[in-house]
């Protein structure tokens, strides 16, 4: 008797999921979000260790914007911020549960291209939209899946604006540093590869391991080089340690990162007087007074705001456009979504955010995006990033 | 870039390899002391040494914060590096006392693993107290370089050399002038008949996980100085090294700790001129395997008779 009633139980349950997907409009698949359920926008970026202070800075972008906008088609808007360690391994398993999540209906992250690259793959399994505010690597972009986008530049563009000026600077002779993450190396060499193009040349490439804190054997192997510029592919944990070992050990020349260490916080701050006439590369500052006006807002509510808070607020933003845009109310009262309808709201953005216009290519990368050199300018004691003109 | 490192190099190179040698010693001696006398791996000493650089840091930014620091720099750093240590020997006896004692009489890999559980619930208070964001030490320290011809020297660098020789020599007349410390030898070689001869055993090893505690602080906050930026996690990496220091001495060897120490800074700094800079772990822990293949009781290891 048993044994019947379970083949009944399969038999029925497999007719009831042929006939769900028979019913299915969108061909990735729906996403049914029940009468009375909130809606959640999943968060990954490192919210504990060495860059906790970008991944927070990027939560509160992405909050701010949820708070703004109160409720998503009458439904409570939720934020789950998980903590993605900016490895592949954690941002892999945070995939897996977000794109399993019923109610879940795109994710803002991940925070680093090495987290982002993998997990990428967990979410075109499932079809699921995720919009990087932060991960810039070349590779995000160039492996052909369609639900990554990213609010930030790509490396090709950043790297190009380094050894750009970099050349127009006259500092031919360069070492070149990074943190073998996909990340940092992929940088360092679109760097290396645009500087040689131009004339310049690298006498050293070298690595460093993420998490150590003496870099003075590396930087002692380069001091006899007598280089024009020390470039750096990486974190401001890192980066702010490179260049106060540079100075500490006698090495003059000027130093260039990227935006990894664009944060008052961790770069400025944590370099003390070394920082002084660093560079690093950023997103150009919009003009237009609606970006001032959102740091004001920002900072009033989260304090000095470091580094991809503009672009998590905007990513967030996009994806709750287009949930707004595709979703089809039922007559029970749920709201279905289609993931390949979502998806191609996304890919179809039209939006003048806080970091200026968006919308995206064909691969994800946002188009016309254009990366400044910053740097560090100290006034009586008090240091911050200037747009070098 | 030649293959031949120049001499200035090399020399700043063997500064280097001094510097964070002599860090490694330090910690190194702690892990050495409780096993010359327990025969265990005291794995929580990293987070000894954790606690030790956040002490120094709290005293010292407390210090700068108030201006006091601007016009008694001395004093305030005998300040922190005496608040570390004390505090991190409280934490030291606080750990014997519940993690260890209890274990004294249990099979030997007992008191193993509640070392490697005191350092999870260690690193996992820090990070509560003070949040899982890494921490920017003060600059007090004055910067500047001291040129001996090519060769560099930051006044950092001079104040960890000597400072780190100066805490051994004290340690080393300790143990063999002292009272307390001929007590510590005899329990090291023979805790029964130390016993018998008078000698109050249970506060010999409190003694020795003080000193080693305090040895640990006094590198926290010379670390913490020194590369500026401390987290709960800090503790892992230079207790794995210092570790290595130990065994490659001959772990329970005092002057082994300190001679392994500066051996394994000196071949990481020094591989680096050869090798890539990447592989400066893989050159300490290479240099481990080696040493236990064919010495293998560390470099100084004496051969003794197994006694537990």
């Amino acid at each position: 008797m048993r044994k019947v009633g379970a083949l009944i139980l399969v038999v029925s349950l497999c007719t009831i999921l042929w006939a769900m997907r028979a019913s299915a409009a969108d061909e990735w698949g729906e996403i049914v979000i029940p009468k009375d359920s909130p809606i959640k926008i999943g968060l990954g970026a490192m919210l504990s260790g060495s860059y906790a202070t970008l991944g927070i800075d990027i939560r509160n972008g992405a909050e701010m914007a949820i708070a703004e906008k109160g409720t998503l088609l009458g439904r409570k808007i939720v934020l789950q911020a998980e903590d993605d360690q900016c490895e592949g391994a954690p941002s892999v398993a945070i995939a897996e549960k977000f794109c399993n999540d019923p109610i879940l209906v795109g994710v803002v992250g991940y925070m680093c291209s090495g987290g982002s690259i993998p997990a990428s793959d967990v979410h075109n399994k499932y079809k699921v939209v995720m919009i990087s505010p932060s991960s810039t690597s070349l590779e995000l972009t160039a492996r052909g899946i369609p639900i990554f986008f990213r609010t930030c530049w790509n490396d090709k563009i950043q790297g190009k604006a380094a050894a750009d000026f970099a050349l127009k600077s006259k500092w031919t002779k360069v070492a070149v540093l990074h943190d073998k993450s996909a990340y940092g190396q992929g940088l360092a060499e679109e760097f290396r590869r645009n500087l040689e193009k131009g004339g310049g040349e690298v006498v050293a490439f070298e690595g460093l391991t993420r998490g150590d804190k003496d870099f003075t054997p590396v930087l002692t192997k380069i001091k006899p080089l007598n280089v024009q510029l020390v470039y750096f592919g990486g974190m401001a944990a890192e980066g702010s340690l490179v260049v106060r070992q540079m100075r500490r050990i006698g090495i003059k020349a000027k130093f260039l990162s990227d935006d990894g260490c664009y944060t008052e916080k961790d770069f400025i701050q944590a370099s003390g007087k070394a920082a002084e006439g660093a560079f690093v590369t950023y997103a150009k500052t919009p003009e237009a007074a609606a970006f001032a006006d959102w740091v004001k807002r920002f900072e009033a509510k989260y304090g000095p705001r470091q580094t991809f808070s503009p672009q998590a607020y905007d990513a967030a933003k996009i994806l709750m456009m287009a949930v707004e845009k595709v979703a089809q109310k039922k007559e029970d009262g749920g709201i279905v979504i289609g993931k390949k309808a979502l998806r191609d709201a996304v890919a179809a953005t039209q939006y003048e955010g806080v970091t200026g216009t968006i919308t995206f290519d064909q691969y994800g990368d946002r188009t016309g995006s254009v990366v400044a050199v910053n740097k560090v300018v100290c006034d009586k004691g008090k240091c911050s990033f200037k747009e070098v003109k | 870039m030649s293959l031949v490192p120049s001499p200035e190099v090399i020399a700043d190179q063997v500064l280097n390899g001094l510097t964070i040698g002599g860090i490694y010693a330090l910690i190194a001696l702690g892990y050495t002391l409780v096993y010359g006398i327990l025969f265990m791996i005291n794995f929580a000493h990293g987070e000894i040494f954790m606690f030790g650089s956040f002490a120094g840091f709290f005293i010292l930014h407390q210090l700068v914060e108030s201006g006091f620091a601007s016009t008694n720099l001395a004093l305030s750093l005998l300040a922190a590096f005496l608040g570390a240590m004390l505090t991190s020997s409280i934490l030291g006896v606080i750990l014997e006392r519940a993690a260890y004692r209890p274990l004294r009489k249990a099979p030997r890999l007992a008191p193993l693993i509640s070392a490697i559980g005191a350092s999870i619930f260690l690193q996992n208070v820090m990070m509560l107290l003070v949040k899982a964001r890494m921490q920017i030490y003060p600059d007090v320290f004055p910067e500047g370089i001291i040129g001996v011809g090519p060769v560099s020297v930051s006044y950092f660098q001079v104040f960890i050399i000597l400072g780190s020789v100066l805490m051994m020599v004290g340690l080393y007349l300790f143990i063999k002038k002292t009272r307390t410390g001929k007590a510590m030898r005899a329990v090291a070689e023979d805790k029964d008949t130390a016993a018998l001869m008078g000698i109050d055993v249970d506060r010999i090893i409190v003694t020795t996980f003080v000193v080693g505690s305090a040895l640990a602080a006094v590198a926290g906050v010379m670390v913490g100085m020194y590369y500026t930026q401390i987290n709960h996690m800090m503790g892992f990496l230079p207790g794995i090294k210092a570790f290595t220091a130990a065994v490659l001495g001959g772990i329970g060897n005092v002057a082994g700790a300190m001679l392994g120490g500066y051996v394994l800074g000196l071949a990481e700094a020094l591989g680096v001129l050869v090798l890539p800079a990447q592989y400066k772990d893989v050159i300490a822990f290479s240099l481990l395997v080696m040493i236990l293949v064919f010495r293998p009781r560390g470099i100084l290891g004496e051969v003794v008779s197994e006694r537990a």
